[in-house]
């Protein structure tokens, strides 16, 4: 017989009857869950982002990132190509690579036993191979080809890197669908980018319910007393929300600013502001820059990057783990390389939105942080997710949770739950 | 920086007891005090930062925190205490080896270190932040005021929210 509170060795992990509508609690908290997305989701079929291209414009730039959990290398060797390897020595296994970034590098060699690879993730010297006064030596048919670095399949995309330790993978837009290479490319249409800056955080909570947190905008238009107060996004305002054409993993939500109003919408808010106005208001003052009436387009790419467009505020999310129950926000701002210094300006203000202290992202941390401390001692016990119904089908509104659903239904057959 | 002379070397070290005494009165205002009042450590077209140290040294703009002028700080307080979700917390700045680096022409140029404290409801408190603050200051009717405080953070990583001021 069921007791009421139940560990995930007790229960299988066996999803609920109900299906997309009901998420376990032990997906937020499961080790073995864990432990299979490092495999199956990270390590598996999936296209990781990487970094953007502008940041290792020239040969023998390199910077640090991770796949999941995983520390990699990407960088540039000299023909101008991408190659995205493990930080992982070849021989015993060191990382190897300090740094977090840097340029102007012609070889990685492990301080270790001074094993060295080139730009491309090639072994090129081993030290005493040959030993030494014929003595020792690597044995004869040691083949420095097969010891390499672990690299991972690259693709780009007008400027975006990712990488899949899967090698069989197909390309990056039979991945994502066209409905989504549209989206992306709104965004991403080959105009030469800038890095503006950094920011990360670490949050104690499962990584998913960040992804999850940007597939639902019921929370937007309800947590997000900011936004809402200067209509930045509203239950009313036009929007829909799509997902790619497979597994319905990546997904966009999309809106656009209306006026700065106090009706039924922002009455079922707890706290609303809409008398709320900035004693400086350049902060705010967001200037069309993309094709059509939308005004905010937040896409998430599976699985670990959220592509932020709100007003002018344009910023790569991508997620690190730490373990079940922790994860890394790191944040990539960026803008246009040919821009005006005022649209950058613009960007640089308007990013008190977002980030640690953003007057939006900062509800979500400490509501990511509320909802694990709620969930992570009742794995047996499953969320509601029936905003908008029990499918998981496009919407043209934003009162829906369909994209949550649409994730765990994917999640359910990448993951074999 | 150097001094010749006896005066000078006593002119300094008032002038440093001087930004010392200015930044524990605004690490009160943060801690203890009415966050109201913190735009008045600050001159009226300030420019408050604070800013990651790995965004510094790579000549990259983005700040976490960027506020200018009397309005962008009031916005900041306002914006955090009348629509930002939280937990309650309380801070404890840490304001340390403050060094002048130049006086020119009413333009004082000093650096501090600063560590900030945050202690959550059933938690040991933490290290929020720590950096150094590398101000500008100007005298406003002979009270030193801040023209522009940059607070450059060391960790490239911060635990989770940022909510009031450094």
């Amino acid at each position: 017989m069921a007791t009421a509170v139940q560990t995930d060795n007790m229960l299988n992990l066996k999803w609920p009857k109900e299906g997309p509508s009901r998420v376990p609690y032990w997906v937020y908290s499961s080790p073995e869950i864990y432990k299979r997305e490092q495999e199956l989701v990270f390590g598996g079929a999936s296209y990781n982002y990487i970094g953007l291209e502008c940041e290792i414009p020239n040969p023998g730039d390199f910077r640090q990132t991770k796949v999941g959990d995983k520390p990699v290398i990407f960088m540039r060797d000299e023909d101008g190509q991408v190659h995205v390897v493990v930080n992982r020595c070849a021989h015993r296994g060191v990382q190897f690579c300090y740094d977090m970034h840097g340029k102007d590098k012609k070889e990685f060699i492990c301080p270790y036993h001074q094993w060295t690879y080139n730009l491309k993730g090639e072994t090129t010297a081993v030290p005493f191979r040959r030993g030494l006064q014929k003595q020792g030596g690597m044995p004869g048919d040691f083949d420095l080809k097969a010891n390499g670095l672990q690299k991972l399949k690259v693709a780009t995309r007008h400027g975006v890197i990712f990488a899949s330790f899967d090698h069989s993978m197909p390309s990056f837009e039979d991945y994502i669908g066209p409905k989504m290479v549209g989206w992306f490319d709104r965004v991403f249409s080959g105009r030469p980018l800038k890095v503006l800056g950094y920011q990360r955080q670490r949050i104690r909570c499962n990584w998913k319910l960040v992804f999850e947190n940007i597939k639902d905008p019921y929370h937007a238009s309800l947590l997000h007393v900011f936004l809402v107060s200067f209509s930045l996004f509203r239950a009313d305002n036009p929007s829909k929300v799509q997902m790619d054409e497979k597994l319905g993993l990546h997904s966009v939500l999309v809106s656009q600013r209306g006026e700065k109003k106090a009706d039924d919408t922002t009455s079922d808010m707890r706290q609303n502001q809409a008398s709320f106005t900035l004693a400086n208001p350049a902060m705010l003052q967001p200037e069309k820059e993309f094709p059509g009436e939308a005004t905010v387009v937040m896409q998430t790419i599976w699985p670990n990057l959220m592509v932020q467009q709100q007003s002018n505020t344009l910023a790569m999310r991508q997620i690190h783990l730490v373990g079940p129950e922790e994860f890394e926000l790191h944040w990539t701002y960026f803008g246009f390389a040919d821009e005006s210094e005022e649209m950058t300006h613009k960007r640089l203000r308007q990013a008190n939105l977002m980030g640690p202290a953003g007057y939006v992202s900062a509800d979500d941390s400490e509501v990511m942080e509320a909802i694990q401390a709620g969930i992570s001692k009742y794995a047996a016990t499953d969320a509601v997710v029936e905003m908008g119904g029990r499918g998981v089908e496009d919407t043209e509104h934003m009162v829906t949770e369909t994209a949550i659903r649409a994730f765990y239904d994917g999640y359910r057959k990448v993951m074999g739950l | 920086m150097t001094t010749t002379t006896k005066t000078r070397a006593e002119d300094l070290a008032a002038l440093r007891y001087e930004i010392e005494e200015f930044n524990t009165a605004y690490a009160d205002c943060l801690d203890d005090g009415d966050l109201n009042d913190w735009k008045g450590f600050f001159t009226e077209d300030c420019l408050y930062k604070v800013i990651p140290r790995e965004n510094l040294e790579q000549n990259l703009p983005l700040a976490v925190i960027y506020a200018e002028g009397h309005g962008g700080l009031t916005d900041r307080i306002v914006g955090v205490t009348k629509t930002t979700v939280f937990r309650k917390r309380y801070l404890r700045h840490f304001i340390t080896n403050t060094r002048i680096r130049s006086v020119e022409g009413g333009e004082i140029r000093a650096e501090a270190n600063y560590q900030v404290l945050e202690t959550l409801p059933e938690e040991y408190t933490k290290i929020l932040n720590a950096g150094r603050y590398i101000d500008r200051f100007m005298r406003v009717g002979g009270a030193l005021k801040l023209k522009e405080r940059l607070c450059v953070y060391d960790s490239e990583m911060v635990p989770a929210t940022i909510v009031y001021p450094l």
